[in-house]
């Protein structure tokens, strides 16, 4: 069963751990953005270098994790 | 609508807004009122809860288990993730300044702690009616999840909850 297939098949599932799962991993996402912004911007990046690296304007992310 | 809740019955609220904070969850939910009413004091001795009795490390557990589930049911193997991305929480200074509503199961069980209070005749809203409210969440909701993987037998908790209610005003 391909990843396409293992996906579909949990549709019949419960949907409250369907869409549990999307928010745990909205969650991670945001945690993941959180320490490799900061790395970048730890190496010297600018924010339109993350920007770009992330496909959002320099503007968002620095509004979401500048300081 | 908190000005008739009793001092512990605040602090379960206000911990449980930090415990969803903690989690970087974006809404308080009953999840979060299992913890922090698992390290609440309550009227009554606590093993009354049965299986439900964990304290409030246990109950993180349980959210952490139900997080890892939920991404093995929709075919994403959570051992694959590092260690330190398995339980939720992390540090953003972002995050504690961001205002979190709670979800409408969570005021649904707020607004019914009140009139479990009603029920028992009881003029203040403590930690116990909160507790009474939360063993009635619907089948979908994350608390009523919790309570299955800890294979609660919830009417007997209930029945054992309100007996000991009952024996402390008599």
């Amino acid at each position: 069963m391909d990843l396409n297939e293992t996906l579909v098949a949990a549709e019949g599932e419960d949907p409250a751990m369907g869409l549990r799962a999307v928010v745990v991993l909205r969650r991670l996402a945001d945690r993941l953005e959180e320490i490799h912004v900061a790395s970048a911007r730890r190496q010297g990046w600018t924010w339109q270098q993350i920007g770009d690296a992330l496909g959002v304007s320099r503007q968002a992310v620095h509004k979401k994790s500048g300081r | 609508m908190f000005e008739r809740f009793t001092k512990e019955a605040r602090q379960v609220v206000t911990t449980a807004v930090a415990e969803a904070r903690a989690r970087g969850d974006s809404r308080i939910g009953n999840e979060h009122l299992l913890v922090a009413l698992a390290g609440t004091q309550l009227p009554f001795d606590r093993s009354l809860l049965g299986p439900l009795d964990v304290g409030a490390e246990g109950m993180r557990d349980q959210l952490d288990r139900m997080d890892s589930d939920s991404l093995a049911a929709v075919g994403f193997d959570p051992d694959l993730l590092h260690p330190s991305l398995r339980a939720a929480g992390g540090d953003d200074r972002s995050r504690a300044r961001r205002h979190l509503a709670f979800t409408h199961g969570a005021k649904g069980v707020l607004e019914r702690s009140l009139r479990e209070a009603v029920r028992r005749g009881d003029r203040h809203i403590g930690a116990e009616h909160m507790l009474l409210s939360l063993l009635a969440v619907p089948p979908e909701d994350p608390a009523a999840r919790v309570f299955a993987q800890l294979e609660a037998d919830l009417v007997t908790i209930r029945a054992d909850v309100e007996a000991a209610l009952a024996r402390r005003v008599a």
